[in-house]
């Protein structure tokens, strides 16, 4: 009797894994088949890459507390407010 | 000991699951040996490099040659080291050879689909024939799953790798 092959992730179970895969946390065969699907699939690629900058962003703001430790930076809060109203087209 | 293998990166020499950037040679010097870091998850730790037989598998857009030294052990389909440093781009490597490669693999995928008389190994061989022309690495993918069994597919992206080993002088 014949073994059909194991079937391809798909773009939704790619999603699903993603911030384990990223942690490092899948097992070897999950990771393999991930990255086998990254090499035939450029927007699972560039969602990864997405969420990566996005969780490194995060890392850097977090690191720009105030000297207190409880809120940011006075010059970053700035300017994320400069960009929400910006983008919103809020005055 | 070292060994020459391969590695395919993006474009920068980026590697495309790690995002690391590789330091590249400068003019006939080697780049700088690159030490792997210490294991993530369930990640072999290590230098990830291919030997000719794997190429097919892990394409991207440049392909380098790389030297690996230290303990070098093929885990499941890529070579692991615990340091390697690139040689030198293969230009030869270029979009219209992955079309070429992509043609030849329906190719192949025609015989080995006819041979079998297998429904899903047809299906499989339509959508390789479909995709070779705007997506020829999953077409790639589509063609190799004509073998159907793992054993099969596996041999199929050997067909694919030692082809395009052929086709670039690679040894």
């Amino acid at each position: 009797m014949s073994v059909t092959a194991p079937p391809r992730l798909t773009c939704r179970e790619v999603v699903e894994l993603a911030t384990r895969y990223e942690e490092g946390e899948l097992s070897p065969d999950d990771r393999e088949r991930l990255e086998e699907h990254l090499v035939t699939c450029d927007p699972c690629v560039v969602y990864l890459d997405q969420m990566q900058q996005t969780a490194a962003a995060i890392g850097a703001a977090e690191h720009a507390h105030d000297d207190d430790g409880d809120g940011l930076a006075p010059g970053l809060e700035d300017a994320l407010a400069a960009a929400f109203r910006a983008r919103h087209g809020g005055g | 000991m070292a060994r020459l293998a391969y590695k395919f990166l993006r474009p920068g020499a980026i590697g495309p699951f790690s995002r690391f950037a590789w330091p590249q040679p400068v003019g006939d010097q080697p780049g700088p040996w690159v030490e792997a870091t210490p294991a993530r998850g369930g990640c072999v730790s290590g230098i990830h490099a291919l030997e000719l037989d794997h190429l097919a598998i892990w394409l991207d857009r440049e392909l380098w040659a790389i030297e690996l030294d230290g303990e070098v052990e093929l885990a499941r389909r890529k070579l692991v080291a615990p340091r390697g440093r690139l040689l030198r781009r293969i230009e030869a490597w270029t979009p219209a050879v992955l079309a070429e490669l992509a043609t030849a693999a329906v190719e192949r995928a025609r015989t080995v689909a006819a041979a079998s008389g297998d429904a899903t190994a047809a299906g499989y061989l339509a959508d390789a024939a479909q995709y070779a022309a705007i997506a020829p690495a999953g077409s790639l993918l589509c063609a190799a799953y004509v073998g159907l069994t793992p054993e099969g597919v596996a041999a199929e992206q050997v067909w694919q790798s030692r082809w395009l080993a052929a086709r670039l002088g690679l040894t």
